[in-house]
């Protein structure tokens, strides 16, 4: 699953070099709106949906992976 | 004094913004970059403003532009360089109903309207945790120039970017271009 994020983060916003520990706001730099389109395309890939409540907490890269899991979603 | 933009034309770099900001406001008021006065703090979410002075600011940034407003009045500002993204579904998820459907009709204009959106959202100082649609953005056909009954003004900034005011003092903005870092 980690490839794949590098992979969506890199298309969306050009951005490379994530670790688990990334931080899309204060290491990656990311504005709301590049925000909201990776969440957009995380739910297209992964086929999900992810509450807007949710959105917030989805501040690292792990904590995308561990939100996947809680939630069943697998490598697509 | 009326409102400002001071923009830099670079990549967002870690504790830049800050540095930048002082920059901005030390032009803006007259004091020395090294002035006490212009010392930052941060609300809890996040926000800077000068406890000091009576200045407030938004910084804003997208597509290797750093951008901050300056006022006497309370100011929101969002740039938005426009880029490929799924406008539709982003719109149907955060934007009111009729606002999404106006953008099927408008879709070169789905970045004004974040800018509306968001502009607001950093006015308030809590973000768009609260979503983006706690204000109408339309009037009819048209998109509105008030959220709340705060003046929002969509500002010409370059070619391909969505540039939106909310609040300050109305009248029409200076744009200047600091030196770089």
């Amino acid at each position: 699953m980690f490839e794949t994020i590098q992979e969506i983060v890199y298309q969306v916003t050009g951005k490379t070099g994530l670790t688990l520990d990334t931080d899309f706001v204060t290491d990656l730099e990311l504005n709301s709106f590049d925000i909201m389109n990776i969440v957009s395309a995380f739910e297209d890939r992964f086929d999900t949906a992810i509450p807007t409540r949710d959105v917030w907490k989805l501040r690292r890269v792990s904590d995308v992976i561990a939100y996947m899991e809680q939630h069943g979603v697998g490598k697509p | 004094m009326k409102d400002a933009f001071y923009y830099l034309e670079t990549e967002r770099e870690k504790g830049r913004s800050d540095e930048r900001l002082r920059r901005a406001a030390a032009r803006f008021t007259g004091l020395a970059p090294g002035d006490p006065q212009l010392a930052l703090s941060r609300t809890e979410h996040g926000k800077p403003f000068f406890p000091m002075l009576p200045l407030h600011c938004s910084v804003t940034h997208s597509g290797g532009i750093w951008l901050c407003a300056l006022s006497p009045s309370p100011v929101g500002v969002d740039l938005q360089r426009h880029q490929k993204c799924d406008g539709e579904k982003i719109a149907l998820r955060y934007f009111r109903p009729e606002e999404a459907d106006w953008l099927v009709r408008h879709p070169d204009r789905f970045f004004d309207l974040w800018c509306i959106k968001e502009s607001y959202a950093k006015y308030t100082g809590a973000g768009i945790v609260p979503g983006l649609d706690v204000f109408p953005a339309l009037e009819g056909e048209t998109l509105t120039r008030h959220a709340n009954g705060v003046p929002l003004r969509l500002i010409p900034f370059r070619p391909g970017y969505s540039l939106c005011l909310c609040g300050g003092t109305g009248g029409e903005p200076a744009l200047t271009e600091l030196p770089s870092d």
